[in-house]
């Protein structure tokens, strides 16, 4: 694939998530409220005979370091059998009626999305209700998800990619829960134990911090009932408390070394709350700086003049205590340096002298233009819907959202590119044996 | 390179093989009911409507991969698929990519052993200009020497992110040219390094005059389009372009197999332990295509990775491995793999953990399948073609891959049914076919021993 940019594939879907929502207008999203009191919006399409249903319960790093992975472990552990199933039971269930139900933890939500054609909808309602509410979590399971989650944190210490990211925010966030990564080390998850995962589930599984999105096939009328059927049992309690908000990230250098060809880079640093009105000018500035290796400043000059690397690109994230602008590219050794050296070069120069007329005008009409083209399918829908309400934003505003791109001026573009863009604060992860460079900072 | 999965399925939850099942041979129920013609220049054109979005895919598969590249210039099919990005005389340099992203597009290209794909996604107004610019680089590529050498660059970095700083592909790489001892898919789809760095500007240059031609392509394109407005925008845009009379794809074919062969791949990235077999198969358009669709059952049974045999006996019951399952790549044009795959639990041998895998092999030969296990792994499969009609992509790639390997649009839209026929008895003659020694390569790949 020419161009494929794995690693950065989260982190640009966190940026179309983040995103508010154009389709055929306001009216295509419903919201449904249930007899007992959930909440979802609904998008229904019945195209296709398949419904997906998309949900988050708000977290906020109450997980202590030392129980680091315990959210995920749960993530794991609640399709690992509940109610009547036996963890066999479970999965053989989900297999016949080709149900896909699947969990996440995050370092700001815990979440779930599930699928089934129309003809399964009953039997999937079921299984997730007792998955929510009636995991069995049995302990000849927790040790088999534990050797699994502890076989794939090993491994993932041997990938350049993941190290790098590793390292980047244990540097960032040193001493905050953004620092530590939400799976775990080998160490931490071989610690857990069934109580934490427990406490874990008890803590977030709670109705005021759930939101939940459904898009396919499925009417208003028949959702409210489901949504009582699936989340009715849970407690009516708070979730657990806001994060403090994240430090600073300092500025600086930390060089991994990693045997190979190649040195994988990871650079950023503190970005633009998801809240803060400069919000979709910080997108915008984004996008030209790094949102897509061909048309954008840094693919232009690391890929496209010079050949040095196969991809690079830079995001946003929008975590809620500390958002994040962060980039990633790999080139070889010798070339490190100077691929470095664009970065910070053109980094600058964005923020000094802001974008073109043509580059603002470019990356606002994909900006604008993209959000409709990457909703096709059932599960993206609902996810989207779920980001909407996580983020505050209102239904009609799904309508909205081009003139809001769209009134970008160049007076501010360049105001926000300055106040985004700060080469000095960059600080940089370099996995690998790059010529010429040392470490300003210590690598933890 | 080719891409493992889509999105849409993946997100469903579907396991990766029956993905792989499904993208791979004829594939997906009467569901994407297609419309299909061919212009006067022998250019096959197949259109999927799909009206949730506003938007159209236009996909253009090439019937060149890299299985059609001559010894000594490995790599040369993908390097020309970078270079297919280049500008012409119509359209200068990064002009169709800024045309694409202007309209919030995105676009991108894939290789693989047997073909080469390049797709854009755009609002439906767009088709005609992607058009357009689709049919200009067809023939009028203009590539100058600085292209070429700054592209080898960027190719050569992809070769180390993918195959330099990733010991598993070097282990894939070593088992199949230990797998295929006479046919081309030993070679790696990106190439060798050494090839690759080699490549000459003549050689480039030549490839795309012999191959990139209306009349070894398939045009797929879905979406929110009108069959009519398809045709009449396939004839502005791509009939003009004169054919060239291809010639047949000859390759040299494997002969039969001989020994069961072993490879250990140590690096010293590696911390734990990874286990792989392959087994030479029949592929949807080889030698014993009639097994395709047994195959693609059994790999469900054994290789499921949520409750597939391997699954249930290492994973679950024994404790032996972290992961264990199946795939089988069922769409090349010549003899595929059938695949096994395990990772040991901390403390477990490799040599225990094959002898569970072998027990569970002999366990198949002797006792069979159940025909309730063949009828509920075919539910399973026949629901896939439901999930692939929910996105825009998974169809254009199901059916331009069937069509540019030489299957057809009545494979794709039987599937459903002829996998419904697969009885147990028909699984038990395909695994008794495969699953021997001497079609087998057996591939460990371990941390490097500490020096003496």
């Amino acid at each position: 694939m020419r161009r494929l940019l794995p690693v950065m594939v989260a982190l640009i879907l966190a940026l179309i998530l983040a995103l508010p929502v154009r389709a055929a207008g306001s009216d295509a999203i419903v919201e449904v409220v249930s007899p007992g009191g959930i909440t979802a919006w609904l998008r229904p399409d019945s195209s296709v005979p398949l419904v997906a249903l998309t949900f988050e319960f708000r977290e906020g790093g109450s997980v202590p370091p030392q129980k680091a992975g315990a959210a995920e472990l749960a993530a794991r552990m609640l399709t690992e059998g509940a109610g009547e199933w036996d963890g066999d039971g479970f999965r053989q269930a989900l297999a016949d009626n080709a149900i896909g139900l699947s969990f996440s933890a995050g370092q700001d939500s815990f979440s779930g999305s599930l699928t089934a054609l129309t003809a399964n909808r009953n039997t999937a309602v079921r299984l997730l209700r007792a998955a929510l509410a009636e995991a069995r979590l049995d302990e000849a399971a927790l040790r088999q998800q534990k050797a699994r989650l502890i076989a794939e944190r090993r491994r993932s210490e041997t990938r350049p990619n993941s190290i790098a990211y590793r390292t980047w925010f244990r540097l960032a966030y040193r001493g905050h829960p953004y620092g530590q990564p939400v799976r775990g080390t080998p160490e931490t998850v071989a610690g857990l134990e069934t109580a934490d995962v427990r406490d874990f589930l008890g803590r977030v599984l709670t109705r005021q911090g759930l939101v939940v999105g459904v898009a396919g096939d499925i009417a208003a009328a028949e959702l409210a009932p489901l949504l009582d059927a699936v989340f009715g049992g849970l407690p009516d309690r708070p979730p657990p408390a806001a994060l403090p908000p994240a430090p600073e990230p300092p500025a600086g250098l930390a060089i991994v070394p990693y045997p190979g060809p190649q040195s994988v880079v990871v650079f950023g640093h503190a970005g633009i709350p998801r809240s803060d009105p400069d919000w979709y000018a910080a997108l915008v500035v984004n996008q030209i700086l790094g949102g897509s290796t061909f048309t954008s400043r840094l693919g232009q000059e690391v890929r496209e003049r010079r050949g040095l690397a196969y991809g690079i690109g830079t995001g946003l994230s929008d975590r809620r205590a500390g958002a994040v602008l962060l980039g990633r590219t790999a080139t070889r050794s010798d070339a490190v340096k100077e691929t470095v050296d664009i970065i910070a070069a053109e980094w600058r120069r964005l923020a000094e002298a802001g974008p073109t007329a043509d580059e603002l005008a470019d990356a606002k009409a994909y900006l604008i233009g993209s959000f409709p083209l990457g909703l096709d399918s059932t599960g993206d829908i609902a996810a989207v819907l779920v980001d909407m309400q996580s983020a505050g934003l209102p239904r009609d505003y799904w309508g909205k959202r081009p003139e809001v791109i769209g009134a970008i001026d160049p007076a501010t573009a360049r105001r926000v590119a300055r106040r985004l863009l700060r080469p000095d604060a960059l600080l940089s992860v370099i996995v690998g044996t790059p010529d010429g460079l040392a470490s300003t900072l210590p690598v933890p | 390179m080719a891409s493992r999965c889509s999105d849409a399925l993946c997100r469903a939850g579907l396991g990766l093989a029956l993905l792989l099942a499904l993208i791979a041979a004829p594939a997906a129920a009467k569901v994407f009911a297609p419309t299909t013609f061919r212009l006067a220049n022998g250019l096959e054109v197949v259109v999927i409507e799909n009206h949730r979005v506003p938007a159209a895919v236009q996909m253009i598969w090439y019937k060149v991969g890299a299985a059609d590249e001559v010894a000594g210039e490995s790599g040369l099919a993908h390097f020309f698929e970078h270079l297919m990005f280049k500008g012409t005389e119509k359209t200068p340099p990064g002009a169709f990519g800024a045309l694409v992203r202007r309209n919030g597009g995105n676009e991108n290209a894939f290789t693989t052993w047997d073909h080469t794909a390049y797709y854009q996604v755009v609002p439906r107004e767009q088709l005609g200009p992607v058009m357009a610019a689709e049919a200009d680089r067809m023939t009028g590529l203009r590539l100058t020497g600085t292209d070429i050498e700054t592209e080898r660059q960027v190719v050569l970095e992809e070769w180390n992110e993918r195959v330099g700083q990733n010991p598993g592909a070097r282990l894939g790489q070593a088992m199949a040219a230990a797998l295929y001892r006479n046919h081309p898919y030993g070679r790696p789809i990106i190439g060798w390094r050494h090839e690759i760095a080699a490549l000459d500007h003549d050689t480039v240059r030549a490839f795309y005059r012999q191959h990139y031609a209306p009349d070894n392509a398939v045009l797929v394109v879905a979406g929110d389009v009108d069959p009519d407005e398809v045709r009449a925008l396939a004839e502005q845009h791509y009939g003009p372009v004169p054919p060239t009379r291809q010639g047949a794809r000859v390759r040299p074919q494997e002969p039969p197999p001989l020994a069961a062969v072993r490879l250990t791949v140590r690096d010293e990235r590696v911390k734990d332990p990874t286990w792989r077999r392959s087994y030479l198969a029949p592929s949807a358009h080889s030698e014993g295509r009639e097994h395709t669709h047994a195959l693609q059952v059994l790999a469900e049974i054994l290789g499921d990775g949520s409750v597939g045999r391997l699954a249930k006996a290492l994973v679950r019951g024994g404790e032996t491995a972290t992961a264990a399952g199946a795939w089988y790549e069922s769409g090349r044009i010549d003899l595929t793999g059938f695949n096994l795959y395990a990772i040991p639990t901390a403390g477990v041998s490799l040599e225990a953990l094959e002898a569970a895998v072998d027990a569970e092999i002999a366990r198949l030969l002797r006792e069979g399948v159940t025909a309730e296990e063949v009828a509920a792994t075919v539910r399973r499969m026949q629901a896939a073609a439901v999930y692939a009609r929910d996105d825009l992509q998974t169809g254009a790639r199901v059916l331009g891959e069937a069509l540019v390997n030489g299957g057809s649009v009545g494979d794709v839209e039987s599937w459903p049914e002829r996998i419904a026929a697969v009885t147990p008895e028909a699984v038990m003659a395909a695994a008794r076919l495969v699953l021997k020694p001497e079609r087998s390569v057996t591939g460990l790949l371990l941390a490097k021993e500490p020096a003496s």
